[in-house]
């Protein structure tokens, strides 16, 4: 489940997840600064130009084919505004939507998932000055990306079940079986961690 | 300290399977993510500190980039869209559910989870939601309430369920439901 999202391997490729997750935050903070049409449309003509830059012309599709799930928004938000009127408003929003999804695209499709995750975890550190254990969260990084394939199966499991004693597929006969599972699983868990020496009290 | 760090793993896990299995259709067959779900019953189950802290697990891997909200979205370009609020709101609301749970701990259970929950998942959670939508889709605020008025059928089935199935929970595992301890 958490592959590339792409196969093609680009320019920006080799550069370290951090800068990328840094460039691409502040990238998208400065699109809500930006209030005028033109200046929001050459915004996202320079995103079109930096995807066939780092990957060529099939990578460019590639990154608009991504582009599909902001489809919807940009329906209605034109709808909308074509009804209100206020047509560069409207094109300022809906540049910044498919402007934000490019760049946040192009961050995900250029990184591994495993990269992303490590430098997560390499910056937790920092987090010590809130008070917050480092470890702890590396711990709990690594537990919720394991257990959303088992939770996922699990459902499915209960589904299977469900459906050799009723004909009715309903999500709500499911649920209090499935939430009681994840409890004991935290129960059986939380004691297998600790019989394996448990979470760090202090990062030396 | 384990036991808060499975919690919040595997409550935060709950979320995203609550978003990422499509073969949930309710009975009318309409699509409604039930994501609002989990956040809800890490209020009520988790409480306050843990639920929130659940819930801002979920909301930070997703901003980073994990494919997790309904529909497999992610990254950081979800705050530009018009769900924004409503995906920054869900720790706001499971803190908010979980910190009236454990007001009402002396409350009847049902009372006490469907309050809360309507508090925190629903009237809390529209908040940051609707000026989401103001923001990022142009709308008045009338436009918005309007628009979101759609969600509030199901958000209230939610609330049902997220009762049905805290109060199941305290009758099966009465020492997992940590907002009645």
């Amino acid at each position: 489940m958490f592959t590339n999202m792409s196969s093609y391997s680009t320019k920006l490729d080799q550069v370290s997840v951090q800068k990328k997750i840094v460039l691409s935050c502040s990238t998208a903070a400065i699109l809500f600064v930006i209030k005028n049409p033109f200046l929001m449309f050459s915004v996202f003509l320079v995103l079109l130009l930096i995807y066939f830059l780092a990957g060529g012309l099939k990578f460019l599709g590639l990154g608009l084919y991504h582009l599909k799930i902001t489809v919807p928004f940009v329906i209605i938000l034109a709808v909308w505004h074509l009804y209100l009127g206020h047509l560069d408003k409207g094109i300022t929003l809906i540049f910044r939507l498919i402007s934000a999804f490019l760049i946040a695209n192009l961050f995900l499709l250029t990184s591994k998932i495993h990269d992303i995750i490590l430098a997560i975890q390499k910056y937790s550190v920092y987090l010590k000055i809130f008070g917050i254990n480092p470890h702890a969260i590396s711990i709990t990084i690594g537990l919720f990306i394991r257990s959303i394939p088992i939770l996922n199966q699990r459902a499915k499991n209960l589904m299977l079940a469900l459906s050799a004693r009723s004909t009715k597929r309903s999500f709500w006969r499911i649920s209090v079986p499935l939430a009681l599972s994840i409890l004991d699983d935290a129960d059986h868990v939380s004691d297998a961690l600790r019989a394996r020496g448990g979470i760090k009290k202090r990062e030396n | 300290m384990e036991k808060t760090s499975v919690l919040v793993a595997l409550f935060a896990a709950l979320i995203a399977v609550l978003g990422l299995v499509p073969a949930f259709p309710l009975a009318s067959g309409v699509p409604i993510t039930a994501q609002s779900l989990g956040v809800m019953l890490c209020g009520t189950i988790l409480g306050s500190r843990k639920g929130g802290l659940a819930a801002l697990f979920f909301v930070v891997l997703t901003l980073i980039g994990l494919p997790l909200l309904a529909g497999g979205r992610g990254g950081i370009g979800l705050l530009a869209g018009a769900s924004a609020g409503f995906i920054v709101g869900f720790p706001i609301a499971a803190y908010i559910t979980g910190w009236l749970m454990e007001k009402t701990k002396s409350v009847d259970i049902l009372i006490s989870v469907s309050l809360s929950s309507i508090m925190g998942g629903i009237v809390i959670l529209y908040i940051p939601g609707l000026i989401g939508m103001m923001i990022n889709a142009g709308m008045s605020l009338n436009a918005a309430i309007v628009a979101v008025a759609v969600y509030l059928p199901g958000d209230i089935l939610k609330v049902i369920l997220v009762t049905i199935v805290t109060s199941a929970i305290l009758k099966a595992r009465p020492n997992s439901v940590l907002t009645r301890l």
